[in-house]
């Protein structure tokens, strides 16, 4: 049998773990784009990246307290604006329509007396791995998916009959131990787990059987992996319900191996284990801000965040051999590119071919709103050999980088910034000197 | 124009043309042949302006002299479906008609004289080497040579003459492949001859050749071929450079068995890792599926330590396929660091993985 844990409305959760004030009250944690990784000044950013299970991504966080004011509101010519996103809410909150991924002004008014909390990362990144640590100890083999989800595979450890009461007993042991609720999905796949959580939540531990019985009515979009655009392409074909698609094996088996697999997680036989050391396919970050038409403060916003990509490669001994940089303009445009570099990595490296990349996509008079940058196909994971002829200067680049990592490392991430990340190419050096003396 | 040919004759010459030919665009010239037919003998070419063969033979007969240019392709159709027998060959109205017995073809022909010429030998400069020798080397560094690269210079080989050797480079970036030869030049010099008209020169020089060059081209010449393809121009990598400067240890290996281990290895992933032992050498697959491979090789090295190499077997294979002895040297220096394998003037420094 294999359990799905998840973390009822984790990162409210978290909060009330260490403030019991928090209890039985409508709460809300909200987050905005964490900017201040493009900040001229420093802040004494820190990579938060000791969990690194499969979709856990790392945070850069600064150690400084936020109160709401400070988070949330902007003043714009004069006039206060609540910024930011609701991130998760308590279920408290949820009665009154309160949705993740929904403005914070807006949950404010649906529900005034709504207590929204910044979102604090270190915070869930510590009790996630305290719990999973937890976890680990009651279940030999599990697997983290996401930073409030995890596998486990109970089979030939604990009776088949037992499970269910073994779930009650370790959801009782984690509100003990951590005053934080959990909902356990049971099935004989994982994904039919996952699947029996949402219907447990919350609070709750959920066993399904009879796979088919179960399935038989829950719309396509409730199975995790199938989006909006998947679930359009079954609408096209009448498939609304997950009961119906048993009879349309050929038409998945038609899409190849993704849909092949689809197929069968959906009916409980894809037979797929715990992955329990998933090793990471590809590190990425990205930034959502205002529209910014200046290209060369693009620029040097692409420079920061290599940086940033550059460090959590590095701290993992990884060498990436494939580089994509994309950029979302307003109005819903787009500009995408990718390069095969397979050479030595260094930040040198990396900062040169995404410069030469950013120029050969960027768009003149229109305002960027987000980046998005990752490394991938990792020579150590795909094996590809690095290239020979220019070995000796790549060689000489990563010693540097390392050397950088070393400091960064102790004094954080922007004790050392190239020149590039500094100031706009297109500002004068005169300028320069005249802000400096003003 | 109109001439006979016995079907084997033409068909030889027509299937040494065909790498010369453009391909894909039939309404170009430079998809046809050109022949032309004067004094008993018959010149018969085909270029696509970076490459080109000229073949003068005196097997065909000539009944009126005379010169055209057909598609390449079309004809060696033809011909191929044709009976062991004799072929006319006959210009009619701007059409080339191709007749045996009572079977007849028509193919539209191009104005000759739109043809392009090939470059000309005039005074150019000879290579002074022996040329079989070359032929040979080139062969040896071939395979290493990159294809598609968008650094055009490392899509043909480097021949590099030096005062007092001549070395021949090719790379793809990951290894890097070089041959010696000694001897004394008066010129120093260096070209970058294409992969294809390498590998055309293997196919159609076995003997004796004079070679010509300029900056733009170079021409191969012998009794029967007159072949000439563009230089590309670039510079190329500082290979000398690459070349490590010392050796810490260097190792004897049996060629048959190397490959009779890499081969055994390579059924699961063209990936290896080699753990070299004192007394023997280890080698695995590296594959991130769950399919292992593993065998063993009894052989004294001066190895004390373990050392542990990642690689392609690919460039090792293609390396110990032209080793003309029955062993070659393997040496290392840092796991991470490329190593050389070396058969007395030939050489190939690989790049491993870096895991």
């Amino acid at each position: 049998m294999f359990l799905h844990i998840d973390i009822d409305s984790f990162f409210a959760s978290a909060h009330r773990a260490i403030d019991p004030s928090l209890e039985d009250i409508p709460i809300a944690v909200g987050g905005r784009s964490n900017l201040e990784i493009f900040n001229r000044d420093r802040t004494n950013i820190r990579l938060m990246d000791d969990n690194s299970g499969a979709f856990v991504t790392p945070v850069f966080y600064s150690d400084r307290g936020k109160s709401f004011r400070s988070f949330f509101v902007d003043r714009i010519n004069g006039a206060e604006k609540v910024r930011g996103i609701i991130v998760t809410s308590s279920y408290e909150a949820r009665k009154f329509g309160v949705k993740t991924g929904m403005p914070v002004a807006q949950a404010l008014q649906l529900c005034p007396h709504l207590l929204v909390i910044p979102s604090h990362y270190p915070l869930y990144h510590r009790l996630s791995t305290e719990i999973r640590e937890f976890i680990s100890q009651r279940i030999p083999s599990i697997e983290q998916f996401s930073i409030d989800e995890f596998f486990g595979d109970i089979g030939g450890w604990i009776a088949d009959g037992e499970a269910e009461r073994f779930a009650r007993e370790l959801q009782g042991d984690i509100k003990a131990r951590f005053k934080i609720n959990v909902s356990i999905g049971i099935a004989r796949s994982k994904w039919i787990a996952k699947l029996a959580t949402d219907v447990a939540k919350p609070y709750g531990v959920r066993l399904v059987e009879d796979v088919a019985g179960f399935i038989e009515d829950i719309p396509v979009r409730e199975f995790p992996g199938i989006g909006r655009g998947f679930a359009k392409r079954l609408e096209e074909h009448y498939i609304y319900r997950l009961g119906e698609i048993k009879a349309h094996k050929k038409l998945f088996y038609r899409w190849n191996k993704p849909g092949i697999q689809l197929y069968h997680r959906i009916q409980g036989s894809d037979n797929e284990g715990i992955s329990s050391r998933p090793s990471r396919k590809s590190i990425g970050i990205s930034r959502t801000f205002d529209p910014i038409t200046d290209t060369a403060e693009v620029e040097r916003r692409v420079m920061i965040l290599a940086r940033h990509i550059v460090y959590i490669t590095m701290k993992h001994g990884l060498n990436p051999t494939f580089f994509y940089l994309k950029i979302n303009y307003e109005y819903g445009i787009r500009a995408k590119t990718t390069r095969h570099s397979e050479r030595l990595f260094s930040e040198q490296l990396f900062k040169n071919t995404l410069l030469e990349m950013y120029r050969g996509i960027a768009r003149e008079n229109l305002g960027a709103v987000k980046l998005s940058l990752s490394v991938s196909h990792f020579s150590n994971h795909d094996y590809k050999t690095l290239s020979l002829l220019e070995l000796g200067n790549d060689t000489r680049m990563n010693t540097i980088t390392k050397a950088m990592h070393e400091l960064r490392g102790r004094y954080g991430l922007d004790i050392i910034k190239t020149g590039g990340e500094l100031f706009a190419r297109s500002q004068e050096p005169f300028q320069l000197l005249q802000q400096a003396a003003d | 124009m109109k001439i006979r040919m016995s079907k084997q004759i033409i068909e030889q010459i027509l299937i040494n043309l065909q790498p010369f030919l453009e391909k894909k665009d039939a309404s170009q010239i430079t998809s046809h042949i050109y022949f032309s037919a004067q004094n008993d003998k018959c010149i018969i070419k085909a270029t696509d302006m970076e490459i080109g063969l000229e073949i003068v033979t005196g097997n065909i007969m000539i009944d009126h002299p005379g010169s055209c240019t057909v598609n390449g392709k079309k004809l060696l159709d033809i011909i191929r479906i044709m009976k062991d027998d004799e072929i006319t060959l006959e210009l009619l109205e701007n059409s080339l008609t191709v007749k045996q017995k009572k079977s007849k073809f028509k193919l539209p022909t191009f104005d000759s004289g739109a043809f392009p010429k090939f470059p000309v030998i005039d005074n150019k400069p000879q290579i002074t080497l022996d040329s079989l020798k070359l032929i040979q080397s080139l062969k040896k560094i071939s395979l290493a040579i990159d294809t598609n690269n968008p650094k055009y210079e490392l899509n043909g080989a480097l021949i590099n003459i030096r005062n007092n050797a001549t070395d021949l480079v090719g790379t793809d970036t990951r290894r890097l492949a070089i041959t010696t030869i000694e001897n004394e030049n008066n010129t120093e010099l260096s070209l970058i001859i294409p992969k294809k008209a390498i590998l055309e020169i293997q196919k159609l020089f076995l003997d004796k050749i004079t070679i010509y060059y300029d900056e733009t081209n170079i021409i191969i010449q012998n009794n029967d071929y007159y072949f000439y393809s563009r230089l590309i121009s670039g510079r190329y990598p500082d290979y000398q450079r690459i070349i490590p400067a010392n050796i810490k240890h260097n190792i004897t290996l049996p060629k048959k068995e190397m490959i009779d281990a890499i081969k055994m290895i390579t059924t699961i992933s063209q990936d290896i890792k080699m753990e070299i032992y004192n007394d023997r050498i280890l080698f695995h697959s590296l594959s991130s599926d769950n399919v292992e491979a593993k065998t063993e090789l009894e052989i004294n090295t001066p190895l004390e330590n373990k050392f542990t190499l990642n690689f392609n077997s690919r460039y090792l294979l293609d390396f110990i396929s032209q080793v003309d002895s029955g062993t070659f040297t393997l040496g290392l220096n840092e796991e991470n660091l490329p190593f050389v394998v070396k058969d007395g003037n030939f050489m190939t420094i690989i790049m491993p993985i870096v895991i």
